[in-house]
């Protein structure tokens, strides 16, 4: 799919045969052959692939952690040029707090990296704990915290300076099964109510079907994308929609497209 | 009150343990009869610290003055050479390795060395003590600042954080507690050294004190002096405690009392 041929909106992130390589001479290291991937603005996508794929790079060169190889990458548009760091938010599988601040400061920890006013942030950040379920909480220090209830900080976190774009690596990776599946309806209550760009790293078919409204599948050896798809179920989404015989057949394609190969 | 009640609970069995060994020790000496110049009583040893002849006010502060000056100058020499080190793999390739070389040097063998650049007094010990305790202040201090998770620097880089808030809002913070191991090391290194300085060469001080108990017989002076000096590093040790336990209570909260 091209530019022209998804008609009046150019996608808001543009990946076009990106490549990138670890190391040089002898350890040189394909992670990424060939990944294109057209995004529009407040999807959700969600990246699935094997282990090992590149689906950590893939974000991480998003966020502008690293460089790449070939290919290119595009972001926003001349009208509303994206700003690295002021736009982009990232979850990780591990929350991350910082021990030595209270729930809330944590929160605000992007605030003070980029220099944000202290008085609207604070409040923006309450607002946001109150979105992630964690009112009352703001005093708290993290340890006091279950492993579900920090991850939703962390996604207030991520949230705090109002970023375009929000990346999730498999944030839902350490969490019982069903503390994970609260946690996948409330992201996408979130997203919903945010209207953000999500992209969305998950190891599970089940749960990939589930959250994304795009889905990207990506192979190993040499690393590239599969796949990329519309989910078309109905919103609000719901966990019994995987018994639906819709859902199965979106699993099903994903199996197939990871198993063949 | 509750409070004070739990730490009292907390330090009875170890204040119970010190005065039983008095006890054990005040009678030994009674029922083997054991001479005074071998092993002197608990009681001959306190008398000892009212004997005005030691001097025992002037000579404690002599060592104190080393000892103080060389646990801060540790503090600030081993917090800089660490964040040295941190700062750039270069950095760290050709200041590590003389750091490591030196430490291998028996610091006991450079005292004369001192003396003989810096002539008798307090300062020489200092510096003594210094190369004593600051090497695990720096090893301490450069492990917090590096024992972070890479996801959580990465999640810096990614809002464009510079090296300078990495440093400022994680590493720094994140190495708090292991500076507070470091500053215990230091806290009774810092002793030890300043001791072995007055053992090479020092007019006066509780190691002094040792050295000239050890030729008279006088054993009483030497035991008393032990006393002292265990109490100055002790009180060195709890203060750094104390102070952990105000600065670092995200570390220390949960398994005290
Ligand atoms: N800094 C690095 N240096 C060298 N190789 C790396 C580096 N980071 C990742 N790789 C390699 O690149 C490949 C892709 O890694 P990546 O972390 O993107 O995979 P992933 O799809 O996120 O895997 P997982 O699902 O297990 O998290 C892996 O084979 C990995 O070994
Ligand atoms: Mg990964």
């Amino acid at each position: 799919m091209t530019i022209q041929e998804a008609g009046e909106i150019a996608p808001f992130i543009r990946m076009q045969n990106v490549r990138k390589v670890y190391g040089s001479g002898d350890d040189e290291f394909v992670a990424v052959s060939d990944v294109t991937l057209n995004v529009q603005e407040g999807e959700m996508v969600s990246l699935v692939g094997p282990s090992g794929c590149g689906k950590t790079t893939v974000l991480k060169i998003l966020a502008d952690l690293h460089g790449y190889e070939g290919g290119t990458v595009d972001i926003g548009d001349a009208e509303h040029p994206f700003v690295p760091g002021r736009d982009v938010g990232m979850v990780f599988q591990q929350p991350l707090l910082l021990k030595w601040r209270n729930i809330i400061d944590n929160v605000l920890l992007p605030a003070d990296i980029l220099g944000l006013p202290l008085k609207p942030a604070r409040d923006r950040a309450r607002d946001l704990l109150k979105l992630v379920g964690l009112e009352g909480f703001e005093k708290r220090s993290p340890h006091e915290l279950s492993g579900g209830m920090q991850q939703r900080a962390a996604i207030a976190r991520a949230l705090l300076h109002d970023p375009r774009v929000v990346l999730m690596d498999e944030p839902f990776g350490a969490l019982d099964a069903l503390t994970r599946e609260r946690m996948n309806l409330e992201l996408l209550r979130i997203w919903e109510e945010s209207g953000k760009t999500i992209l969305f790293v998950t190891h599970s078919i089940q749960e990939a079907v589930l959250m994304g409204s795009k889905c990207a599948v990506m192979t190993s050896g040499p690393a590239r994308m599969a796949a990329y798809f519309d989910i078309e179920l109905p919103y609000p989404r719901k966990l019994d929609m995987r018994q639906s015989a819709e859902f199965g057949e979106y699993a099903r394609k994903i199996y197939d497209l990871l198993g063949v190969e | 009150m509750q409070k004070i009640r739990n730490n009292i609970y907390y330090y009875l069995p170890s204040i119970i343990a010190i005065l039983v060994l008095m006890v054990i020790w005040h009678f030994s000496v009674i029922v083997f009869d054991v001479k005074e110049y071998v092993f002197p009583a608990p009681d001959d040893t306190l008398m000892t610290l009212f004997d005005p002849k030691y001097r025992w006010i002037s000579n404690t502060l002599i060592t104190f003055y080393a000892v103080a000056g060389a646990f801060v100058i540790s503090t600030v020499l081993g917090i800089v050479l660490a964040i040295i080190v941190i700062w750039h793999p270069l950095l760290e390739r050709t200041v590590m390795p003389l750091l490591v070389l030196f430490n291998t040097l028996p610091k006991v063998a450079l005292a004369p060395l001192f003396v003989l650049w810096l002539g008798y007094g307090v300062v020489p010990n200092m510096l003594i003590a210094v190369t004593v305790s600051f090497f695990p202040m720096v090893i301490n201090t450069a492990a917090g600042l590096t024992q972070v998770d890479r996801d959580l620097i990465d999640l810096v880089r990614s809002l464009k954080g510079t090296k300078r808030q990495i440093f400022s809002l994680i590493r720094l913070p994140n190495a708090l507690p292991y500076i507070f191991a470091g500053l215990k090391l230091n806290a009774t290194l810092s002793v030890i050294g300043a001791i072995v300085g007055e053992f090479v060469a020092s007019e006066g001080g509780l190691g002094a004190l040792i050295i000239i108990g050890g030729v008279t017989l006088d054993t009483p002076a030497i035991f008393a002096s032990l006393c002292i000096i265990s109490a100055m590093g002790l009180a060195l040790y709890v203060l750094v405690v104390i102070a952990e336990r105000i600065f670092v209570p995200w570390e220390t909260s949960e398994v005290q009392p």
